[in-house]
């Protein structure tokens, strides 16, 4: 039995996760009354199309919850609330924005519940991960070799996020990033050391071996060729901003850090430069007034939407968040904020800050530096995600195609994001046996 | 390591907290200058409109004159009479708002005047707001008949209730058709005779000898001459060089009393008058009638003049022209109207006005016109003096033609020269019944020729429409 230490637990009492459950139930009523207030003010016909993905959500939970109380799971009872609630706003707004996606949405939120199971029952330890760290390497390099090569726009977005087979449209970046976060967790916290000493000096600085740095501006190169592949700074922004993360946590050098952002904005420079897309979307950004009526329209219409909405909303169903063009994947944020207000906005971001805190109070926990690696890895990948969309909904960045985590529109997204999840949760759990028994 | 985790923790939060603070910036801050330009909103306003229902136009009975249909491409907007579009305005997705469907547009569409409850029941039953409901001072039945009386003509007809200012019919030609405004817009915006200009209350025109009333009116307020006074009425006379011929009394009539001079429209027995008065007390009466400002309406309106050439009164010729009704003298038939309703309202004018009443959809009276004196021009002696020199005018002199049966009307004609060889305009104010007036008019039709021929019965017909209406 030594190979499934995470999923075991020492204490022979069984807990039923109360703390979960009752916010969970919280979630749920919040969700339901949106949904029902939703369908009661725009078509009363869709009542059943738009209820039964709800029991997925409750079901999927529910088989959660049984499973973790079955292995007598303890550790953090946050992060499945939150996860809840992120995904009812996302069957509202699919719902509310494109109501023919909804059953969609359910079938990939169902098959994400599976997955989110099958990484928490999976039998092997987490340290385990760090052994396939090349493996995870070597598959997110095939990725991007098969964007590179296969990479669609099915939206016309001049972005090529996806690969399509068989009439399903799988955006690349969402999957790379896991794999580029474990990847990174086990590599710097095998090098943290000598990253973290330096080994010679150039100039004032002391810096470690070369062919340690090697692989880190490997990384580097891999974001351009994201970049290229797939024109979508966004993503860019997501893996890079993520592995300038790790290694300032792994390495305590902000010197990486200085570097790797002169590196980007280099980069992006060049990417300006030569790519009309990247361009146009840098341009929307710097002057959205400038053709309010075309090239900007979309984003104009965003914070039009937002501004309309004022403090307390419109009410679900009573706005215009249609008029924002493909508001379900690319401006969840802004429509719901239209109808839910200022108040709703800030309770969203306020979500993916409880999200994010709670991830890294799970990191912080951790009893081993590669989890604590892994985890804040991965928190800061989901809260960095959140905030790099918004901030596009909002002006604050330039708009990019990444999704709004659990709540817009998309299988990819949503399946990767609960893998997520279930690594942070085996963390959170391993954290518990050792504290309360091993040790 | 852990130290690290909690800063970048920290970093990252931070940045959602600006976010935050970004989002409350365009929500709150800049919000409304978002959502009032149309430049960035025009898809969201226009959605807004199409689910809530507008609200109605009705005539002073109740009848619906403008309403709108809800239908599937979104909502229609229907008249019962096309030559509503100067009265109502248009109320075009493309063109925007005009007139009372501007000024009363957030009552029409429901965005004021609504209860909470109101406007929370209709949330909740995610039901169509209702606008309110204006009721006009239109008479549907008068606005038929001036629009019937012009005919093709281009002009205009005003017609109002003196004891009130309520205006009962407004025409001005050509019009257009509100419900068709996209489509005509081209033609209607290239056309020359602009179609757009409500010719009713901003369409300046020589005012021909309709302006004797105003003339007439100084002269018996100041007691320089009585109606029975005897004033000399050559065929011709020549003040400094400019000859005034007059060809409108009776053959051989060369001295006469000023109550016929007035009915016959003698123009040299007003020369030699006007002179006497002077051009200062000439410019101040017509003021106090309300010329050289711009009547307080329900619509826009344009202020009428005198004359536009600075002391023009102050030449002998321009005086003696202008005080028989020539000259540069211009006047809104809005304004003409008012002239007459002052006469007829023993000497005080009642501000016009077009709505009567505007109504929310739950009942609540939002809005109710109130009488209210605009100008009190002359005294009621002297309006009951010059009310019996238009009653001799229609009884004998050139208005004849907008008599009534049984019933006493007074009336002023007037044959508006406007030189380039073109015809004169076609003049006629007046009211009825003459003892106890309920309805004025003002008529004029461009090019008519002659106000006697062609404005009178035009006046005639509106009168007895406003008459059998009101009774």
């Amino acid at each position: 039995m030594e190979s499934v230490p995470s999923l075991e637990r020492a204490s022979p009492a069984r807990s039923l996760r109360p703390t979960e459950l009752g916010l969970v139930s919280l979630g749920w009523a919040i969700v339901f009354t949106g949904m029902v207030s939703l369908i009661w003010a725009t078509k009363r016909e869709l009542l059943g199309p738009a209820l039964w993905p709800l029991l997925v959500l409750v079901g999927g939970y529910l088989s959660a919850y049984l499973f973790l109380v079955w292995r007598r799971w303890e550790g953090d009872e946050y992060l499945l609330p939150l996860v809840n609630i992120l995904c009812g706003l996302g069957l509202i707004q699919v719902t509310r924005l494109s109501p023919s996606l909804v059953e969609k949405q359910a079938v990939w939120l169902a098959l994400a519940f599976l997955l989110l199971l099958l990484t928490l029952a999976a039998p092997w330890p987490n340290l385990a991960l760090k052994r396939y760290k090349y493996t995870a390497a070597l598959l997110g390099l095939g990725l991007v070799g098969i964007s590179l090569v296969f990479g669609t726009d099915p939206n016309g977005s001049g972005a090529r996020l996806w690969i399509s087979y068989g009439g399903i449209n799988f955006q690349l970046s969402e999957v790379m990033k896991v794999l580029l976060v474990v990847f990174l967790a086990a590599y710097l916290d095998d090098k943290r050391e000598l990253l973290s000493m330096g080994s010679y000096r150039l100039w004032r600085f002391n810096l470690p071996p070369l062919p340690y740095l090697g692989p880190l501006l490997a990384m580097w190169g891999l974001s351009v060729v994201v970049l290229v592949a797939q024109r979508d700074l966004g993503a860019v922004m997501l893996l890079f901003g993520v592995f300038l993360a790790m290694l300032y946590m792994a390495s305590s050098r902000l010197l990486y850090v200085w570097a790797g952002v002169g590196l980007f904005l280099a980069a992006a420079y060049a990417g300006y430069q030569v790519f009309s897309v990247v361009q146009r979307r840098i341009d929307i950004w710097l002057n959205p007034w400038a053709d309010p009526q075309n090239t900007s329209f979309q984003l104009v219409q965003s914070l039009v939407a937002i501004a309309s909405g004022g403090v307390l909303g419109t009410g679900l169903g009573h706005g215009y968040p249609n008029l924002i063009p493909a508001a379900w994947t690319d401006f969840p944020f802004a429509a719901l904020t239209e109808e839910l207000g200022i108040m709703g906005g800030l309770a969203i971001l306020c979500l993916y800050a409880l999200f994010t805190f709670r991830g890294y109070v799970i990191s912080l926990r951790a009893p081993t530096s590669f989890e604590q690696l892994l985890g804040a890895g991965l928190t800061t990948t989901l809260g960095l995600q959140a905030l790099i969309i918004i901030g596009g909904n909002i002006r604050l960045i330039p708009l990019t195609g990444i999704t709004l985590p659990f709540i817009s529109y998309g299988g990819s997204s949503l399946l990767t994001n609960f893998v997520l999840v279930g690594l942070l949760l085996r963390i959170a759990g391993r954290r518990e046996r050792t504290s309360g028994f091993e040790s | 390591m852990k130290a690290n985790i909690s800063r970048v923790a920290s970093l990252l939060l931070l940045l959602m907290l600006v976010a935050g603070l970004y989002v409350g910036y365009w929500g709150v801050i800049v919000a409304g200058d978002l959502t009032s330009n149309p430049q960035y909103n025009r898809f969201r306003l226009l959605e807004a409109e199409n689910r809530d229902q507008r609200g109605r136009f009705l005539d002073r009975h109740g009848t619906p004159l403008v309403w709108s249909n809800m239908t599937a491409s979104g909502q229609v907007r229907e008249y019962v009479d096309s030559s509503l579009g100067h009265v109502v305005g248009y109320h075009s997705h493309i063109y925007g708002d005009s007139n009372l469907e501007e000024s009363l547009s957030k009552w029409l569409t429901g965005s004021e005047g609504l209860s909470p409850q109101y406007e929370l029941q209709a949330k909740l039953l995610a039901e169509p707001k209702r606008g309110a409901d204006v009721t006009l001072t239109i008479d549907e039945q008068v606005q038929k008949a001036a629009e019937q009386a012009l005919g093709d003509s281009k002009g205009a007809v005003v017609a109002l209730d003196p004891r009130t200012g309520e205006v009962l019919a407004l025409v001005s030609h050509p019009g257009f058709n509100p419900a068709t405004l996209d489509q005509d817009w081209e033609s209607l915006s290239k056309n020359q005779d602009a179609p757009l200009l409500n010719r009713a209350t901003q369409g300046l025109y020589a005012t021909g000898s309709t302006f004797k009333v105003v003339t007439l009116s100084a002269l018996l307020e100041r007691g320089i001459v009585t109606n029975q006074d005897q004033v000399d009425c050559p065929t011709e006379m020549t003040v400094e060089g400019y000859q005034i011929v007059s060809n409108n009394q009776p053959p051989g009539v060369t001295r006469t009393d000023v109550a016929h001079a007035f009915a016959y429209s003698c123009n040299t027995a007003f020369a030699s008058l006007g002179l006497r008065l002077g051009g200062y007390r000439l410019e101040q009466s017509a003021k106090q009638f309300g010329f050289e400002q711009k009547p307080p309406f329900d619509l826009p309106t344009a202020a009428s003049y005198v004359y536009v050439t600075p002391d023009f009164l102050l030449s002998q010729p321009a005086l003696a022209a202008t005080s028989f009704g020539q000259g540069e003298l211009q006047a809104t038939p809005l304004q003409m109207a008012l002239v007459a309703a002052a006469i007829a309202n023993q000497g005080t004018i009642e501000q016009a006005h077009l709505v009567k009443q505007v109504v929310s959809a739950e009942g609540v009276v939002l809005y109710q016109a109130e009488p209210k004196v605009w100008l009190k021009p002359i005294s009621a002696q002297t309006a009951a003096a010059v009310a019996q020199d238009m009653i001799l005018a229609v009884k004998e002199g050139w208005s004849s033609k907008a008599a009534i049966e049984g019933v006493t009307v007074a009336g002023k004609t007037g044959t508006a020269e406007i030189g380039g060889g073109r015809p004169p305009h076609a003049w006629f104010i007046g009211f009825a019944p003459a003892e106890d007036p309920r309805v004025v008019v003002a008529v004029i039709k461009e090019n008519g020729a002659s106000g006697p021929a062609q404005g009178a019965p035009i006046g005639g017909e509106v009168l007895k429409a406003a008459l059998s209406s009101s009774e």
